[in-house]
């Protein structure tokens, strides 16, 4: 197994957290289930019965996506997403803890790094970013274990989508062969949109469950690796 | 519309092709930064998605519409919104527009494969500026609906259509009809330009039609003489060249044409518009259409490479106001009617000569049936303002009827008698007949495939020839020469009796020809045969053209000879054909003060008849034109006006200005003064305005715009720096003087003239009378000696130069030649050239090339006859004959001209009467005169009559005469000795005021006398601008070859 790795990332951190009420729906994960979410393996829809969407064990559950490992269904990608609704005229900020780890890294020969994409979507296909624009809110390729904290301001105009949803993407990579069966995961949690001013909904501390997940992640990939080993 | 299967199918496969774009499309690499994000899963399509972002980096909006082509893309792309002529997917753009700054972004899509996604974003601008192309045979942004049965399509590099089949008349039916399908995404007028082919056979190669409009039913408009520019890889083809209505009629080679009429209106934007073309005569190759936006001009390289051209500022405009010229002044100042000479035409001259509509070809080309439609046209204006006629011309050896020579003598004869009739019934009021033209260069005797019908005219009376003959014998020729030029001239006599006994008195006879007066031995027989027609009563003025060929050589010379005219024929003397040309406007005005006054001011000269003047000029490629289609006049006619209506502002001649290279920024180093045109000087009020017209590009001196003060503007090098400056009143410019400046130092830089060719082959030209051409190579850059072998060894490519001294100059070229040139034995032989009517070569030697890259050098000599100091072409000549590589092209890269810096300094001006009179004369306006003394080397001076001064000038290039000594040596009889006679002498300044300024009496006793003469300051700045030196004989006298006054020398001293 790789050397844990942590790491941060703090996106436009525009304020102290404060008390907000939040436009989605289970973002703790705090039922340990996906109540309220979506999941997506390829554009077919929810069809995994492996291991592509998990939920972290407790006390403080997260949602985990896993892509290119010997338990999981997808070919391409995994997506999580939760379709939301903004009210025009009001600000919002995205909150949402994230942990993304790979079975292998750039120190491993053949290593095709997966990555993953955060994004808000408008029912058609496309992806847009914070500000209302084509593109995407993060992405990252994944190359070891690392925690991401994102504390977002959104853009007015993504509250004129009629079909808006928040995404969470995780794709494997590929060379001009093929991907290199290294697993990867991504831990989503304390996902929040919240108007700014709302004042009754609170935030969770990132820092355990970001923990928690890293853990986790090693078991997996240790299962994998024997899996494969099995193969051969 | 006619349907068959055939066009049918085509329909069927033109649908099933890629969607038809518009060539509009050109990427934009400029200005905006392109950005693609990484791949993500879309998966409500499930494919593979991609960012585009598309940043506005310049400072200035760019206007769209745009589209991303996705290029090299590892995965297939999937919903392109459409894929371009070449199959290339794209994605359109929604932005209509970027403002500086400003970011768009476009959503791309690919399928879905397990492999890594790249691909390169390119951006594309629909430029409205590009046109709409569209292929003969279908292609670009259209395609093909039809082909008629008598068209076909030739494959290969290009694809184009061509026909088997002449059809001069325009179609009945679709034959020979082509019918294209044009995609137009804008709506607009277009104008129609064509990259087309001419057969072999030229002008039964050259025409095709076109449709009156866009759609299926269309009447039929004709293109003939088609002419162009040549396209890449062509003979000539150069990349920059505007393509318009003109250009070449280039024969077996692709060229770009603009259609003239091809002009199409498209009423919606992205409509599909039929558009049909037809044949007619066989040899035309069609490779492709483009419609472009009306305002806009494309070059050559434009149109080939599908980019945009450029927009057409709307030009600046003049419309002169009258009079003409020289209205009210004792001699016409005319032009040429009609065609496009036409516009303003009252407004400049006042005499009418119809350039080519008098002519016998152009009013009986069919035997009798007479045109005189533009004829008319000239004559009418000429009466309807009061105008001069001059009847341009009755018999001559080129542009006769093509019957003429076939038929007997007396069947000619008729017809010339028909002709002269026909010509005097319809213009009865004409002043003056050019009877005969040209009768020593292309006389109607056969020759060089001329029209043959002398013997005609000498049926007319055939004892003249034996009257001529006696003629001759009885002014002393021997008896071989007066028989020769009773054969020259006997069909001459009688053209101009013919033309006394049909034409009123009032009409004045003459002949017309050229390169006269720079030529001793034509002017001889200029002076022969108009001395044999007055013997008969036969001519009242003599005609010499004044193309810029033939008045390129020393001004002496031609005022030499135009005396000799003037004095053994005592016929008015007319300029008829004055087109003074010039590579650019300063050098064209430069010559135009060097000549025209000359001509203008000769007593002898009773008018000037301007060759044209407006593009349309025969000789326009030369730049002869003295205005543009705008009306806008060049800088040589603007002179002019101001020149003849003796209103433009003078400035005198300033002397050298010494300027230390020390000299710091700001210091003023010459004040210039100026005067109005009545001679008063202009103070800080008066509105003038001084301009460097050329000499200052480096800017190290700055002229004050209103006072004429010159300063020094920047660091100063040694160096000899001539600045052309003139001062402008109201609309009229002064003479433009020559300020030179010297910074003195050591080995002052020479004057280059360079020719690097970059940006075509800067007027190099195969010598006229052979078949050598000249192309063009942008890529290299060259110009492209291109020879022809067949039947000739030698292969010469000459350069026009103004007339210079190239004593202690250094020639060089670097040229490329092939090894099979080196071993087929070719030669390379540098050579200079003077003007006409010699056209003397000073050869280089011949050099024996190696292949690849050669630096032929040449420091020219002079041979003896003075001709180095009077070049006026430079010249490179490949010499055979070759064993092989008859077929390439030598590539002129560079050629470099140097020529010694010498700075003014103190200098002697000999006149010294050996050859000839050098110009001396006696002063206008009186009866004085010299006559030449050849075996006395020496003038004689001819009494003003019983006056009891006589003047005599001599005309002399502007300068100033400050310090300057004059020195005459006399020669008294001893006959004369005791008559009291005096001399003084004197200088003068040009018009309009010619300013004396005498110098002390003079006693003259017999044998030799020599003063000196130094002119002083007249208090009026006078002595800065003398034109001539002149001397005055006080007392009456008579002369003859016993008893004269001789001069046999000047010498002019100048500090």
């Amino acid at each position: 197994m790789n050397k844990l790795m942590i790491g941060g990332v703090l996106l436009l951190l525009s304020a102290a957290p404060q008390a907000m009420a939040s436009v989605i729906t289970n973002g703790g994960f705090t039922d340990c289930s996906y109540n309220g979410w979506s999941k997506d393996t390829d554009g077919a829809g929810d069809i995994s019965v492996l291991d592509d969407f998990t939920i972290t064990s407790g006390p403080d559950c997260a949602a985990e996506l896993l892509v290119d490992a010997g338990n999981t269904e997808a070919w391409f990608a995994n997506t999580l997403f939760q379709n939301i609704s903004l009210n025009s005229g009001e600000q919002y900020q995205l909150n949402v803890d994230l942990t993304a780890g790979s079975e292998f890294s750039s120190a491993d020969n053949g290593f095709i790094a997966d990555n993953f994409v955060v994004a808000f979507g408008d029912g058609s296909g496309s992806y847009y970013g914070a500000d209302g624009q084509l593109g995407s809110v993060f992405s990252a390729d994944i190359d070891g274990n690392n925690s991401y904290s994102l504390n977002i301001m959104l853009d007015e105009t993504l509250s004129a989508f009629a079909n808006l949803s928040l995404e969470f993407q995780l794709l494997i990579g590929f060379d001009e062969f093929g991907s290199d069966f290294g697993g990867s995961f991504l831990q989503v949690d304390n996902v929040s949109i919240t108007a700014v001013g709302d004042d009754n909904v609170a935030v969770s501390a990132p820092s355990q469950a970001l923990l928690f997940g890293l853990g986790l992640a090693g078991l997996v990939f240790a299962n994998r690796q024997r899996s494969t080993g099995g193969d051969q | 519309m006619r349907l068959n299967a055939f066009s049918i199918a085509l329909i069927s496969a033109g649908l099933a092709a890629v969607t038809p774009v518009s060539a509009a499309w050109q990427p934009l690499n400029d200005g905006v930064d392109t950005t693609s994000s990484r791949a993500t899963v879309d998966r409500v399509n499930r494919v593979y998605s991609s960012v585009v972002t598309l940043t506005n980096t310049s400072d200035d909006i760019i206007e769209g519409p745009f589209r991303v082509l996705i290029t090299d893309s590892s995965i297939a792309v999937n919903g392109a919104d459409g894929y371009t002529g070449n199959g290339v997917p794209y994605f359109d753009v929604g932005a209509d527009s970027l403002a500086a700054g400003e970011s768009t972004a476009v959503s791309v899509s690919f399928n879905l494969e397990r492999k890594r996604l790249s691909f390169t974003p390119v951006l594309e601008q629909d430029n409205p500026n590009i046109g709409i192309y569209a292929e003969a045979e279908g292609g670009a942004d259209a395609t093909l609906n039809y082909l008629g049965m008598d068209l076909i399509i030739e494959n290969g590099e290009p694809e184009y259509v061509t026909t088997l089949v002449n059809a001069t008349t325009p179609p009945e039916d679709d034959s020979r009809v082509g019918e294209l399908l044009v995609n137009f995404n804008q709506a607009g007028t277009y104008n129609l330009y064509a990259r087309l082919r001419v057969g072999p056979e030229g002008f039964s190669d050259d025409s095709m039609y076109i449709p009156s409009a866009l759609g299926s039913a269309n009447e039929w408009i004709l293109v003939n003489g088609i002419s162009g520019y040549a396209a890449p890889g062509e003979p000539g083809y150069e990349p920059d060249t505007v393509v318009d209505s003109g250009g070449e009629a280039n024969l077996e080679a692709f060229m770009w044409v603009a259609i003239p009429d091809g002009e199409y209106t498209v009423a919606d934007n992205n409509v599909t518009e039929v558009f049909r073309y037809a044949s007619r005569e066989d040899g035309l190759d069609i490779d492709k259409f483009v419609f472009a936006p009306v305002g806009l001009t494309y070059t050559v390289d434009q149109l080939e490479n599908g980019l945009p051209g450029e927009i057409v500022t709307p030009p600046e405009t003049y419309t002169p106001s009258g009079p003409p010229l020289a209205d009210g002044q004792p001699k016409f100042l005319g032009g040429v009617c009609c065609g496009a000479q036409r516009p303003n035409f009252e407004a400049y001259w006042n005499q009418v000569t119809a350039e080519n509509a008098g002519k016998w070809g152009s009013v009986e080309s069919v035997r009798d049936q007479f045109n005189w439609t533009a004829l008319d046209e000239a004559y009418n204006l000429a009466k309807d303002n009061g105008f001069i006629y001059k009847h341009h011309v009755l018999v001559w050896g080129s542009q006769q009827p093509g019957w003429i020579s076939d038929l007997s003598p007396s069947e000619q004869l008729d017809e010339i008698l028909e002709w002269y009739q026909a010509v005097n019934q319809r213009y009865p009021a004409m002043d003056f007949i050019e009877v005969v033209n040209e009768f020593d260069n292309a006389p109607p005797d056969g020759g060089n495939g001329r029209p043959n019908y002398v013997d005609g005219l000498r049926l007319y009376a055939p004892e003249v020839t034996a009257e001529v003959e006696a003629f001759f014998l009885a002014r002393g020729d021997d008896a071989s020469t007066a028989a020769q030029k009773a054969e020259d001239y006997d069909w001459i006599v009688n053209a101009f009796q013919m033309a006394r006994d049909i034409f009123p008195a009032s009409t004045q006879l003459m002949f017309n020809e050229y390169s006269v007066i720079n030529s001793d031995a034509r002017t001889d027989k200029v002076i022969d045969l108009a001395n044999l027609l007055q013997s008969r009563g036969l001519i009242d003025a003599i005609g010499f053209q004044g193309h810029a060929f033939s008045t390129g050589g020393p001004l002496e010379t031609m005022l030499s000879n135009i005396d000799r005219m003037e004095s053994q024929t005592g016929l008015d003397i007319y300029l008829t054909e004055l087109d003074i040309d010039g590579a650019d406007e300063l050098t064209q005005l430069l010559e135009y003060q060097r000549l025209f006054p000359a001509f203008w001011t000769h007593p002898a000269i009773k008018g000037v008849t301007m060759w044209g003047y407006l593009p349309g000029h025969w000789r326009e490629e030369q730049g002869a034109i003295l205005a543009y289609d705008t009306g806008v006049e060049k800088a040589a006619l603007k002179w002019l006006k101001g020149y003849v209506r003796e209103l433009a502002p003078q400035f005198n001649q300033p002397s050298l200005i010494t300027v230390d290279e020390t000299t710091e920024v700001g210091m003023q180093v010459a004040d210039l003064v100026s005067y109005d045109y009545l001679g008063n000087p202009h103070d800080q009020t008066s509105a003038v305005q001084w301009t460097v017209l050329s000499g200052n590009e480096a800017g190290l001196f700055a002229l004050d715009t209103q006072s004429g003060k010159i300063s020094v503007a920047a660091p100063l090098s040694p160096g000899l720096y001539d600045l052309y400056i003139q001062v402008v009143e109201g609309e009229y410019p002064s003479f433009t003087r020559k300020v030179q400046i010297v910074v003195p130092g050591d080995d002052l830089p020479p004057e280059v003239i360079e020719y690097d060719f970059s940006d075509g082959a800067q007027g190099w030209r195969g010598d006229y009378g052979t078949s050598a051409t000249v192309g063009y190579d942008g890529s290299i850059p060259a110009a492209l000696l291109i020879p022809d072998w067949v039947g000739r060894n030698a292969q010469e490519y000459i350069e026009e130069i103004s007339m210079t001294d190239l004593n202690g100059a250094n020639l060089s070229y670097t040229v490329n030649v092939t090894q099979a040139q080196v071993d087929g034995g070719m030669t390379i032989q540098p050579y200079v050239q003077t003007g006409g009517p010699s056209y003397t070569r000073i050869y280089g030697q011949a050099v024996v090339p190696v292949a690849g890259e050669n630096v032929i050098t040449f420091a020219p000599e002079d041979n003896g006859a003075g001709d180095l100091a009077i070049i006026q072409r430079l010249g490179l000549q490949l010499n055979g004959p070759l064993s092989q590589g008859t077929d390439d092209v030598v590539e002129m890269t560079y050629v470099r001209l140097e020529i010694p810096t010498s700075l003014p300094s103190a200098e002697t001006v000999t006149y010294d009467f050996i050859s000839d009179s050098e110009g001396m004369r006696g002063d206008y306006g009186t009866n004085a005169s010299v006559i030449h003394r050849p075996a006395l080397e020496a003038v004689s001076l001819q009494p003003n009559d019983s006056s009891e001064t006589h003047n005599y000038i001599l005309g002399v290039p502007s300068r100033d005469y400050s310090g300057a000594a004059i020195t005459y040596t006399l020669n008294v009889s001893s006959e004369l000795a005791d008559d009291g006679l005096s001399v003084q002498g004197y200088v003068q300044t040009g018009e309009p005021n010619y300013a004396r300024i005498y110098g002390s009496l003079e006693p003259l006793s017999a044998g030799s006398n020599l003063f000196t003469f130094y002119p002083q300051d007249d208090g009026n700045g006078n002595i800065e601008n003398i034109e001539r030196i002149a001397l005055q004989i006080n007392g009456a006298f008579v002369a003859d070859e016993d008893s004269e006054i001789l001069i046999e020398r000047i010498d002019a001293d100048f500090p």
